[in-house]
């Protein structure tokens, strides 16, 4: 199992500072913040390829690039730990176990983009990750890693964190900003982008908790080190979160590229009861759903998507000869319907329209017809919210309805 | 099979007045005596924007911006009645997405 960010063996409790810097932590810090520009902190972070963990796989060296070209004064960083994906729980336990290796991720993401302040935004109901990464912000503030000139440079950031509510739209970037203000977890329209009017309407980096966690083994280590693992358009590792539908479900941090079978059968030894395989979501609720004849896909962006799905945050959910992709679609469809935030129209009609015509299967009154309409229903709305929330009950139900056709209209009988 | 008159039910339409519209519109059908209309909630058009919404099935004639002063018509419409034109200003594809679901039977 390739490791980067969670140390190997097993991680029992909150790794602090003394544990951390045994292991070389915050020497990438130092090293930066003395040798290093912040141009060329992102020079490093641009080579080694890695990509947003928290489901767009969006560049972020380009992000980093981005937000620090910005004139407009002062900068943001905001760590985005609202994790709401069902399913997902990489980023609490990276919080509760290893919240050194995220802070100095923050810290030198603040020193690249010369942001003067960090919000670390942290789920609600995580209290052992918020009560960690407390702890190690304490820590880390009295051995002069953040605070007044950090390490005697000139560099000065403050770092504060910020409770998230625990609604799906609250883990969305522009949703986080609005909570770090004051507001309602409520998207905002795109553009303009955190990049150049984010917080405050001042330019943001947000970035995902994982995504941060990488940054420190990076620059200590050096790009090349770092596309050692993974793949070329995909570097680096992965934490994939297996559910109660495998024999060992848990959290496994794996090389990209890493074939789906072996996440399934060797980390999360098979599927429960030795019951056959039916379909597999890949990438979370919003992803599509694949067949076992997939089961060999190298688990990265491109090889994802090229199968017809997504990686997205890496929640992987397997299904049984015993269940029903159909209520499975069903059960997506209304929990989009329930989640979208409800100011944009055409996210509420389209996620309710989806719900009702899923319900009129599920009575037995589904037919041919019925089922072209839910095409007709996503393109119409495709694209029309403010957020990406309108384009996620498409993937599933369109991939459910192509692949398991029979389900739907065997559904109300 | 009965006609219908749905009424948008979802929030825009609704602080736009639809409740109010709807109850209006269930005294008046009663009133006029007209048995084969019935006035349903639906819960949305996707033409929020334009509320408060309401299309008559299976004439397909959606009426966009419905205040209670445009009652009278409406019910003179049903009734066999003119179409009232000036509240026909929905976008024809808009149109078209919801008249195939009301086909399908989706109500």
């Amino acid at each position: 199992m390739a490791s980067i960010l969670l140390p190997s063996g097993t991680v029992e409790g909150r790794e602090g500072l003394d544990a951390y810097r045994t292991r070389g932590g915050y020497v990438a810090l130092d090293t930066a913040l003395k040798s290093l520009s912040p141009e060329a902190v992102i020079e490093v972070i641009e080579a080694s390829g890695l990509r947003g963990r928290g489901g767009a796989g969006f560049p972020t060296g380009k992000k980093l690039a981005l937000t620090r070209e910005c004139p407009e004064k002062p900068h943001y960083v905001v760590m985005n730990g609202g994790e709401d994906e069902p399913g997902s729980k990489k980023d609490r336990v990276l919080m509760e176990n290893v919240p050194h290796l995220i802070i100095e991720g923050v810290i030198l993401a603040a020193y690249a983009v010369q942001a003067e302040k960090a919000y670390l935004y942290i789920n609600g109901h995580y209290d052992t990750a918020t009560t960690s990464m407390d702890e190690a912000l304490a820590e880390s503030k009295a051995a002069g890693y953040w605070g007044e000139n950090v390490l005697g440079s000139s560099f000065s950031v403050e770092l504060v964190t910020v409770a998230a509510p625990s609604n799906y739209v609250a883990g969305e970037d522009t949703a986080a900003l609005e909570v770090i203000e004051g507001k309602e977890p409520l998207p905002r329209q795109k553009p303009p982008f955190p990049v150049t009017e984010g917080l405050f309407a001042k330019p943001s980096l947000v970035n995902n908790v994982e995504t941060l966690a990488n940054i420190a083994p990076i620059l200590a280590k050096g790009a090349e080190w770092y596309r050692s693992f993974g793949t070329a358009e995909s570097p680096g590792t992965m934490i994939f979160s297996l559910g109660e539908d495998v024999n060992r479900p848990g959290i496994y941090e794996l090389a990209f590229g890493t074939p789906l079978r072996h996440l399934i059968e060797e980390c999360g030894g098979g599927v429960k009861g030795g019951k056959k395989l039916k379909a597999i979501l890949p990438g979370g609720p919003s992803s599509a759903f694949l067949k076992p004849e997939q089961l060999d896909v190298p688990l990265d962006h491109n090889s994802v998507r090229a199968a017809g799905s997504s990686i997205g945050c890496g929640v992987i959910k397997v299904f049984t000869e015993d269940d029903s992709v159909f209520d499975e679609t069903l059960r997506i469809a209304e929990f989009f319907a329930q989640e979208s935030c409800g100011q944009c129209a055409a996210c509420r009609m389209e996620t309710n329209m989806l719900v009702t015509l899923l319900k009129k299967f599920q009575q037995g009154e589904g037919n041919e017809a019925l089922m072209e309409q839910f095409g007709k229903v996503l393109a119409f709305n495709q694209g029309k919210g403010f957020c990406s929330l309108i384009n996620m009950p498409g993937p599933p139900i369109e991939s459910a309805i192509r692949l398991f056709p029979e389900e739907f209209l065997a559904s109300g009988e | 099979m009965k006609r219908v008159c749905l009424v948008c039910q979802n929030v825009d339409c609704k602080s736009r007045g639809s409740e109010k519209l709807m109850q209006e519109l269930e005294q008046r059908v009663a009133a006029k005596g007209l048995e084969d209309m019935e006035v349903k909630p639906y819960m949305c058009f996707g033409a929020c924007q334009e509320g408060p919404n309401l299309v008559l099935y299976p004439e397909k004639s959606w009426y966009a911006g419905v205040k209670t002063e445009d009652v009278d018509e409406i019910i003179e419409h049903m009734a066999g009645g003119p179409e009232v034109k000036r509240l026909d200003k929905i976008d024809p594809s808009l149109k078209e997405l919801i008249y195939q679901l009301l086909d399908t039977g989706v109500f």
